[in-house]
């Protein structure tokens, strides 16, 4: 039985190399505890991804062990591992292979081998969730983007994974779909299940996510809070990554006491506290 | 990456590579291909082993001259000594004709035999080193190219590229379908044929609609690059032949009419040599 | 002569249960920048694909009004046509990418012109040098960046000598890396050639920096059409039709709505550094 502080994902040491010989990790080290929300952020060829598909065993490490709830994932079989960190691919499309909004959601648990019975209700319960039910008998192919994309997360869902990867959830997204997006994983979060996305939007991150991993060159080069990581900018710097606008215009300001302020609201409650003074001069 | 004197082949993760430090580099790719399948004419024309022989040597030198990987011809070599096995093992065996050489119970290995044998394996060896010339001294888009200078229509010249090009996105795709399977407890290892069968074909229907809707992406993108215009196409490449490339496709095209009145008018490279 | 003019454009897909665009009426002017926001399928990409003919030429539906780029009717004209004077960038940098290597991605619309090779040498050479692409000419698309798949999706564009350049959402599938480059590209656009440029885009704090001009389209009309100055000023409306601001010109909104402190909302990081340290300053 596992403790709310416990790790339920460990990586130690963890080197990957493709078959064709490319390095894609170096010497990662680190842990995920019950119910945390956390982005992975980078470029392109960082290992983001490579590194996510190690949490749910999908990549094997070339050296070094990841553990997942106990289970080093170099003797588990990935059907063992996936039951309980699910994974949701970037693009939905890879994902929706079957004829019916219903059969996809049906399609996880009836991997596991559960009970028609409890089969049913997941997918009552998933597409309850996600707001799918009006859609229960169409065809996944005719949803728009984000449709499919909470399609995909909610079959994904249905496996009832203790943590759950979710690769660029809101690529393709206008800012009003993009927030409903992380407004629901930050709902699944406070239902207790961990959450990782990859993600290159630094604004929805400094929003939901209380941990940042950043990636440069297969190695971590930062693990902390946003807050943390966005005053480090001689290494955000190295990764070509840019703060959110605000929390910039927070630093910039740093001389008048500001610190790092994550959103527009913080900053202008900031903003407020520090210039009473000279406004009440005026 | 230096590539300098690397350049991108066809049969990409096999070979991958080609060098362009050959003489046969600047050679038009409808030559390379004529060279390929008018010599592989000729060695099916010969029975007789010995210029067989000769020609192996041949195919050998081209070989060198291409600078083909070792790591090719190895694992040409190997697959053609297997196929040839067979059929020399039917040959040897079950020829009953002629002196007998060897025998041992039913398995009884003649001159003839033998002979017929050693013909077989040559001429195969010889076809598998002109492909291992012809895929070690093209590149995908010289393929193409050379269908430009054949004067194919343009329509499917346009099919061929975009093949080519979609071949590594198409693998991608494939694999990424695999892994979302997988990452939702489908193991493609379980179960009998006819259930991994049906896994498979779970994994075609994400395929087909990423294909569909790649496909009406790639319509609108050379729709609006005046794809389909009517209007006579022009060639940036300069996609002629040379004199070089005149003079090798004659010259074959000469050894192969020889080798065939040598053949048929005068009753040579055949098996008549030895009787049979 | 303006560069594009749409007057009581309506279009409705065959599919569709209404009009995708209900009575759009525009000028654009020859060189202006001008950005499309909104949000997701309320007809920005519609709007783009009326413009370089592709409605109503490769879809089915129904038109009302007329469009004319350049000069040309393109509701009477065919997309051929269209495509000399209308250059278009999309949204995934791998399906622009129809042939083996860059080069030949890039000549392959003037090859379809008919253009003669030494003036598509021509061409080659003053784009490459545009979209920094010289050293990628041999490569194959696998060999390269999404950033630098887009560069050459605009260099095959621009091959075409296009007037107007339409990009609908360029950068979304990009990294960061990939959207600066992109961007930098849009700007040495705006300086040094003669453009007149569409962009759908959702990256507000990019838009403000080239933008000579906003317009929002909501419901398949356009609701709002201004210099990002004025048009990021209506902050409740903005945020009412799911458009958000600039971050910095948010907090110059929140702070400050009256503008009794700010003379104007800030738009830029510098132009906001600048106004909030004189409020901390002085007080205003």
């Amino acid at each position: 039985m596992t403790t709310a502080d416990e790790d339920i994902l460990r990586v130690e040491g963890l080197d990957f190399a493709y078959p064709d010989g490319t390095v894609a990790l170096r010497g990662i080290d680190l842990e995920i505890h019950r119910g945390e929300f956390l982005a992975i952020i980078g470029q392109n060829g960082s290992g983001k991804t490579t590194l996510a598909k190690h949490f749910n065993g999908l990549l094997k490490p070339s050296e070094g062990d990841v553990i997942i709830f106990g289970m080093n994932t170099k003797n588990a079989s990935v059907a063992e591992t996936t039951s309980r960190v699910g994974y949701v691919f970037q693009n939905p499309d890879h994902q929706l292979c079957h004829r019916t909004v219903e059969e996809e959601a049906a399609f996880g648990p009836k991997n596991l081998g559960l009970s028609d019975e409890e089969i049913k209700n997941r997918v009552n319960e998933q597409l309850k969730f996600f707001d799918l039910e009006a859609r229960r008998n169409e065809d996944p192919f005719f949803l728009s983007k984000a449709e499919r994309q909470r399609l995909a997360i909610a079959s994904v869902l249905a496996m009832h994974p203790e943590l759950i990867v979710v690769d660029e959830p809101t690529t393709g997204m206008d800012h009003r779909q993009s927030v409903a997006m992380l407004e629901l994983l930050d709902e699944l979060n406070k239902k207790g299940y961990g959450v990782v996305i990859i993600t290159h939007n630094m604004q929805l991150v400094a929003e939901y996510a209380k941990r940042v991993i950043v990636m440069l060159e297969g190695r971590v080069c930062l693990d902390g809070s946003p807050r943390e990581a966005f005053t480090k900018t001689e290494i955000l710097e190295k990764t070509f990554l840019k703060p959110p606008q605000i929390a910039r215009l927070s630093l910039m300001l740093s001389d008048f006491g500001f610190g790092v302020t994550l959103n527009t609201k913080e900053f202008v409650e900031t903003l407020n506290e520090k210039s009473i003074g000279t406004r009440r001069k005026r | 990456m230096s590539t300098g004197r690397l350049s991108k082949s066809t049969v990409k993760g096999f070979i991958g590579y080609i060098r362009t430090d050959t003489p046969f580099f600047s050679l038009s790719p409808v030559t390379k291909l004529a060279v390929t399948l008018i010599l592989s004419a000729i060695v099916l024309l010969i029975d007789d082993p010995r210029p067989l022989l000769v020609c192996l040597i041949f195919t050998l030198v081209l070989i060198l001259l291409a600078k083909a990987p070792i790591k090719a011809m190895k694992l040409y070599t190997i697959g053609v000594l297997w196929m040839s096995c067979m059929c020399i093992f039917f040959n040897v065996i079950f020829r009953q004709s002629g002196d007998v050489v060897f025998q041992y119970g039913l398995l009884r290995v003649t001159t003839e035999g033998t002979i017929r044998g050693a013909s077989i394996l040559l001429k195969l060896l010889s076809m598998a080193y002109l492909t291992i010339f012809f895929v070690t001294s093209l590149r995908d888009r010289d393929i193409v190219y050379g269908l430009y200078t054949l004067r194919v229509p343009y329509s499917m010249i346009f099919v061929a590229a975009l093949t080519f090009r979609s071949w590594g996105l198409f693998q991608t795709d494939l694999d990424t379908i695999r892994d979302a399977m997988t990452s939702r407890g489908l193991d493609f290892n379980k179960g009998n044929a006819f259930a991994r069968a049906k896994k498979f074909v779970s994994v075609l229907v994400p395929l087909i609609s990423i294909l569909v809707k790649r496909i009406d992406d790639i319509t609108k993108s050379v729709e609006t690059r005046a794809f389909g215009s009517g209007i006579q196409r022009t060639y940036y490449h300069n996609i002629g032949l040379e004199h070089i490339d005149y003079a090798i496709i004659v010259g074959c095209f000469a050894a192969l009419i020889l080798t065939g009145i040598l053949r048929y008018y005068y009753g040579l490279l055949s098996f008549s040599p030895y009787g049979l | 002569m303006k560069m594009i003019q749409v007057q009581d454009l309506w279009w409705k897909y065959e599919a569709g249960q209404q009009y995708a665009l209900k009575g759009i009426n525009t000028e654009i002017d020859k060189g202006e920048f001008v950005a499309i926001v909104g949000p997701n399928d309320h007809g920005k990409s519609t709007l783009c694909m009326c413009m370089n003919g592709l409605i109503p030429h490769a879809f089915r539906g129904e038109i009302k009004g007329n469009l004319e780029v350049a000069g040309i009717d393109t509701i009477h004209s065919d997309i051929p046509t269209i495509s000399t004077k209308v250059g278009t960038v999309l949204q995934n940098p791998e399906s622009q990418f129809v042939q083996m290597t860059v080069v030949d991605n890039i000549v392959f619309g003037p090859e379809n012109l008919g253009i003669s090779p030494e003036e598509i040498k021509r061409r080659v050479g003053s784009l490459t040098k545009l979209t920094r692409t010289e050293g990628l000419l041999e490569r194959t698309p696998d060999e390269l960046s999404g950033g630098q798949k887009q560069r050459v999706a605009i260099a095959s564009a621009l091959a075409m000598t296009p007037e107007i350049l339409i990009l609908d959402e360029p950068t979304s599938e990009l990294d960061p890396v990939g959207k600066t480059e992109v961007f930098s590209l849009l700007g040495r656009l705006k300086r040094e050639a003669n453009l007149t440029v569409v962009l759908v885009s959702h990256l507000m704090e990019e838009i403000v920096k080239y933008a000579d001009r906003v317009m929002l389209l909501y419901e398949g009309k356009i609701e709002l059409d201004a210099p990002p100055a004025e048009f990021f000023s209506n902050g409740d409306y903005l945020a009412d039709k799911g458009v958000e601001l600039p971050q910095v010109t948010e907090a110059g909104y929140l702070f400050d709505r009256s503008k009794r402190l700010l003379n104007a909302y800030p738009l830029t990081l510098e132009s906001a550094y600048n106004a909030f340290r004189n409020v901390l300053t002085e007080g205003r």
